[in-house]
């Protein structure tokens, strides 16, 4: 009987004073309250397990699932591949002269700084500071860089601006400057949020904090266009 | 409500843009944290499917609001869940230190939270598969069916049968569930 007046309740079957009558006994009877949560509990799982929307959900989920660890599987063999290649090759220099053999193992900040030409100036458009700055970037003189960058107007400092402002004071090790400018492009530029984790990866690997370096190469979205770059890097990290 | 709600809500709208997002932004991480750790890419997709249908049915029915960021929520839920994956298996070579882990003062509210409904979930489930193969199928039938009166068709009785039934199938399991011990351990938390 109980549990038929609690079903009635909750499919909306009973009369507004049957409502108000029970409500008032579970308002005063905490046996029965704890009782009816239970019962409701049950109905919202059960709603939730026998809804065809779950089912989709799940084979979706399952296939999506699939297809991501099928690529990654296949990109771990090509890197096995790669590795093994790679040893055959430094053994055949070992053979021929270990004195040659004296690099430093761990991947360099150097071995990545190849940035992409900065071209955010438009046509006609007479900010100074922005040409300015630009030019500097894409010749390489990023202390100037930084000074012009500081002196464009925040009206226009777009993402695209504020991302290359983020590389030069990244390579003028200005590390927390960088990182705020970086993180700021993370949080709110889809567009350009794996750029942005990248470089965060590169100015952690400018310190030598290989671990960080790896926590961000991680986030990194397999489909973007820095993926293939922060897949190399993850490899020599390891 | 943090900005990443929206791979909750991607979850919940069974939103396959959002779902690979997730896969390709978060679960190289713990795919990565498993593998090094006792692990095989086949657990790490196991963990991953097993949370990600946790997250999507503590949203179903409890209206869960993410309050921290979603890589760190993910990533310690799933962390949490192979830590207990190995110690029922009683592995002893874990590599990190878990026992930081099971300290609640520096792990987010939302993970808690979540924790707990993993654990009412599975709760739930386990007393499901004990009310008997009539009530499983009446309540399969209550829930799947758009009416009570389709219900009494498919099972050639009358609606005021299969709607007695379905309530004293539900009392069942929630009896059941009230007089488990794991429900007493979580009303104490």
């Amino acid at each position: 009987m109980l549990y038929q007046e609690f079903d009635a309740y909750l499919t909306g079957d009973m009369n507004p004073d049957q409502v108000k009558e029970l409500e008032s006994r579970l308002e005063q009877d905490k046996v029965l309250q704890e009782q009816f949560e239970i019962y409701q509990f049950a109905v919202r799982n059960l709603e939730n397990t026998y809804d065809p929307k779950t089912a989709a959900f799940k084979a979706n989920l399952e296939a999506i699932s699939k297809a991501h660890f099928a690529q990654n599987t296949q990109k771990g063999k090509l890197i096995t591949l790669n590795r093994w290649m790679v040893s055959i090759a430094a053994s055949v220099v070992l053979v021929f002269g270990l004195w040659y053999f004296l690099s430093d193992q761990a991947p360099q900040y150097s071995d990545f700084d190849d940035h992409e030409q900065a071209a955010f100036v438009e046509r006609g458009n007479a900010e100074v500071m922005l040409k300015e700055a630009q030019e500097a970037f894409n010749t390489k003189h990023y202390k100037d860089a930084v000074a012009f960058f500081e002196k464009i107007p925040t009206t226009s400092r777009t993402t695209e601006v504020t991302y290359f402002y983020a590389i030069s004071l990244l390579e003028t090790n200005q590390f927390s400057d960088a990182e705020k400018l970086l993180q700021s492009i993370v949080n709110l530029d889809v567009m350009y949020k794996d750029k942005a984790l990248w470089y965060l990866a590169l100015l952690q690997l400018k310190q030598h904090h290989l671990e960080s370096c790896r926590e961000y190469l991680y986030q990194i979205a397999t489909d973007s266009e820095v993926s293939e770059k922060a897949q190399t890097l993850l490899q020599e990290l390891e | 409500m943090h900005e990443d709600q929206k791979y909750i809500e991607g979850l919940v709208t069974n939103n396959s843009g959002i779902i690979k997002q997730i896969y390709s932004r978060f679960v190289p991480k713990v795919t990565h944290f498993i593998v090094t750790n006792n692990g095989s890419t086949d657990d790490a997709e196991d963990v991953v499917q097993e949370v990600l249908i946790t997250l999507y049915n503590q949203s179903k029915t409890e209206s869960f609001v993410l309050t921290c960021p979603f890589d760190a929520y993910f990533f310690l839920l799933c962390k949490r869940k192979w830590l207990n994956v190995l110690k029922k298996k009683t592995i002893d070579k874990v590599t990190i230190d878990h026992e930081n882990v099971y300290k609640d003062d520096s792990i987010p509210v939302s993970v808690l939270e979540t924790d707990l409904f993993s654990q009412k979930d599975a709760l739930f489930h386990e007393m499901l598969g004990k009310i008997g193969d009539s009530c499983k199928e009446l309540l399969l039938l209550s829930f799947s069916l758009s009416s009570m009166e389709e219900v009494a068709v498919k099972l050639q009785t009358t609606y005021a049968y299969v709607r007695k039934r379905k309530s004293i199938c539900i009392g069942k399991l929630t009896e059941l569930i009230q007089s488990s011990n794991l429900y007493k351990q979580l009303k104490s938390k």
